[in-house]
């Protein structure tokens, strides 16, 4: 990241293959299978990577990368939700919170249907089981991405598991 | 993430085996519902991301490690003592000889007397100081602002540090030494000389943002001379040396110094102009 500061292409190159796919799965998910605006906020993170102020040297790099991830998408989630419904059902049906049509047709059926749990849940448990389980941080690296104790992390999973359990039919969960 | 290391995931977490069971498709599941960009996706990302890249910005990377006001604060201590190595053993000698001269001459004189000198000395300082000190022409100051990552401005606050707490110190020593001597309380010296060496200090450095340091310290200097020299004949320096005067003085000093120093970056260029004309 230094190098990087320093104009380092070569070094940039190295970060963007290294993070490119990991945030851009991160926004895939968090933003309910919209593919264009996680390109968008992907890059987004990436120019603020170049601008920021506030990375140390000796600081845990991908939990501070994640935790500028985590922000732009709470923020680019509170805005869409400020926006007023549409009335063309056109439009509304690009608001479908559910997996966009490309992961629909990519994915298989539990694949959708989980998709469509994790999308309706609170942003917080969201944001927690999508950094875990999907982007493979560990607790103690969540916990630095969004800034809350372990034990918010812990207890953050354990009600995202059950919520995101109860919101999946029972014939997906051989119940 | 593999079933098995899912698996372990799922053991910090106080789940009983049902829940284990159900949750782990679903889990499985939202790793696997993911994107992938292409490898043109990434070139192209990487290519705007370059046209971002500063140039070559050593200096800023390191300005922007720091965070916090104890960090900034160190970083400011740092470049003070590296600063020390700059001046030459003249400036920390002179200062130190001009201080006892002052104060020997102070300890020898009469009340109206005393004041003169104690007066003459700050200013003497504050010349002593700003032209070795700052952009001296001598041991390159201005060159050594230009080729070094930290900025002008940063430099002078450090050098200020440096040379106003040296002299400051300095005369603070010297007071002390002579005080039983001059019969004044400290304070009351202290002020006579400190004043002063911030006003000729501050005003000298607002001067050399247009005009070449060592011509503008020594029109300040004479210009105080003048003053004092006034004062003395006009029988108006126990006015001159009183405490709101004092303070006025100090005032003035302090506020040169803040606008000296903010606009410092802006006046750089045309300060580098005048350089380069005086070299050729």
């Amino acid at each position: 990241m230094g190098a990087v500061g320093q104009g380092d292409r070569a070094s940039l190159e190295v970060l963007v293959s290294r993070y490119h796919s990991q945030l851009l799965g991160f926004f895939f998910r968090m933003l309910a299978g919209d593919r264009a605006t996680a390109e968008d906020l992907t890059q987004e993170t990436f120019v603020r990577l170049l601008r920021q102020t506030t990375y140390s040297p000796g600081r845990p790099f991908r939990p501070w990368l994640f935790a500028v991830a985590a922000n732009l998408a709470r923020d680019h989630l509170r805005q869409a939700s400020r926006r007023p419904a549409p009335d063309d059902p056109a439009l509304a049906a690009l608001e479908d919170p559910g997996p966009g049509p490309e992961a629909r047709a990519v994915t298989g059926a539990v694949i959708d249907d989980v998709a469509r749990a994790v999308a309706g849940m609170p942003e917080e448990y969201r944001v927690t089981l999508i950094l875990r389980y999907g982007n493979d941080l560990s607790l103690e690296e969540v916990a630095a991405a969004l800034e809350i104790p372990l034990g918010t992390v812990k207890s953050r999973l354990s009600v995202g598991l059950r919520r995101l359990r109860d919101a999946l039919p029972a014939e997906r969960l051989g119940r | 993430m593999n079933e098995s290391e899912l698996a372990r995931s799922l053991d910090e977490l106080t789940l009983d085996e049902d829940e284990r069971g159900v949750v782990m498709p679903a889990l499985a599941a939202l790793a696997a519902w993911t994107v992938e960009p292409t490898s043109k996706d990434t070139q192209a990302l990487i290519h705007h991301l370059s046209s971002l890249l500063p140039a070559n910005a050593p200096a800023p990377t390191n300005l922007r490690a720091r965070s916090g006001v104890h960090d900034e604060l160190e970083y400011l201590i740092s470049v003070a003592v590296s600063q020390m190595t700059v001046l030459h053993a003249g400036f920390w000698v002179g200062s130190l000889v001009v201080m006892a001269i002052g104060g020997l001459l102070a300890a020898s004189q009469q009340d109206g007397t005393r004041n003169v000198v104690l007066y003459l000395a700050g200013p003497l300082l504050a010349y002593i100081g700003t032209a070795v000190g700052f952009r001296a022409e001598s041991i390159g100051v201005l060159e050594f602002e230009f080729a070094c990552p930290i900025t002008p401005r940063q430099l002078t606050v450090a050098r200020l540090l440096v040379i106003v707490g040296y002299q400051t110190v300095a005369g603070l020593v010297m007071t002390v030494a002579f005080s039983a001597v001059i019969g004044s309380t400290v304070q009351q010296v202290v002020a006579m000389w400190l004043a002063p060496l911030l006003f000729g200090t501050g005003v000298t450095l607002l001067c050399s943002l247009r005009f070449r340091i060592a011509w503008a310290g020594a029109a300040v200097y004479a210009g105080w001379v003048g003053l004092v020299v006034l004062a003395w004949r006009f029988g108006s320096m126990a006015l001159a040396a009183s405490v709101p005067i004092e303070v006025a003085i100090a005032g003035i000093g302090l506020a040169s110094i803040g606008v000296a120093v903010w606009w410092l970056p802006a006046a750089m260029p045309s300060i580098l102009n005048r350089r380069r004309w005086s070299i050729s």
